[in-house]
């Protein structure tokens, strides 16, 4: 078996589920988005979100911060370094794995 | 290999033109600097173009706060990275020099006609940067304001147009009218794809920002 098909095993665990990989695609082509949009975007229902996101925090991916847009509540979500070099070596590992022959 | 990532990423980027607001924001910009042109003193022109654009960006600032971040979220999008600037840069550098190199030859053989030309250059580089966004951001109707600014930039030139009817104030007049007909038709397209966004995205029932 070739190595780009062995890389595969070693992928994060904690991108390599769909809802995540997904939270965390969007995040990475952003500067923050509130958690609205994070909803809007992925379809997921807010318990679900709310539950990926605790998980990708706990992980250090992603920083979340709890603020006020005049009198509305804001949860704003950035990626944190960790969280984005994370996400590009988990990309670039599923890319080698689907291109490798 | 451009993968679903990658077109998620570009998808999110265009989010900023989804809905209208930025069209209403340059066409607000275009319109008023279009009638500005006309006040009295050159002081006062640049009196009234400063504060309205002041208002016009306050403006479109309430109305993203009122009826955008409430239906589709906020999102606050990334520095583009030295990396991805060099492109438009350079694509940007090379028409501006192409036209100053073009103005400086009528400025030196052609003094007269110079101020002609001005409607017509900003016609075409503005048409230009539109059908540029149009392509990397994929709206068409960015696309349409491009071909409309190319156009009215090739009408107004003295190539169509007798040299005389572009002469002094009336070169002047004719960049009035092209900042007049372009922010009209941004404002128009703004005012469409915001009634679409409206329409699209319609408020949640509850609060949906807490978690």
């Amino acid at each position: 078996m070739s190595h780009d098909l062995r890389a595969i095993v070693g992928v994060d665990r904690l991108l390599h589920e769909p809802s995540r990989a997904l939270i965390v695609a969007i995040l990475a082509a952003v500067e923050s988005a509130d958690f609205l949009y994070l909803q809007r975007e992925t379809g997921l229902t807010k318990g679900n979100l709310s539950a990926h996101l605790s998980k990708l925090e706990e992980a250090g991916y992603v920083n979340i911060e709890k603020t006020y847009r005049g009198k509305i509540p804001l949860t704003l979500c950035r990626l944190t370094p960790e969280g984005r070099a994370a996400f590009e070596t988990y990309r670039t590992q599923l890319k080698r794995f689907l291109e490798s022959e | 290999m451009k993968d679903q990532f990658s077109h998620l990423a570009r998808r999110t980027r265009r989010w900023k033109f989804a809905d209208g607001t930025t069209e209403l924001l340059l066409g607000g910009f275009m319109l008023w600097g279009g009638l500005a042109f006309n006040a009295p003193s050159p002081l006062l022109t640049s009196i009234l173009v400063l504060v309205g654009m002041v208002v016009i960006v306050l403006g479109v600032e309430a109305l993203q706060r009122k009826y955008v971040y409430p239906r589709a979220g906020y999102v606050e999008f990334r520095e583009t990275t030295r990396r991805g600037m060099w492109k438009p840069l350079l694509a940007a550098l090379t028409i501006m020099l192409a036209f100053i190199a073009v103005f400086w030859w009528f400025m030196v053989h052609r003094p007269d006609d110079a101020l002609a030309w001005i409607a017509s250059f900003l016609g075409i580089f503005l048409g230009l940067v539109f059908l540029y966004c149009a392509l990397a951001f994929g709206f068409r109707r960015l696309a349409v304001i491009g071909l409309l600014s190319l156009t009215l930039g090739l009408l107004f030139s003295p190539l169509v147009l007798p040299p005389e009817a572009l002469e002094g104030y009336l070169g002047i007049a004719a960049m009035a009218v092209y900042f007049i007909l372009v922010g009209l038709a941004l404002l128009v397209s703004g005012g469409l794809a915001f009634r679409a966004f409206l329409r699209n995205n319609p408020l949640l029932a509850e609060s949906a920002d807490e978690p």
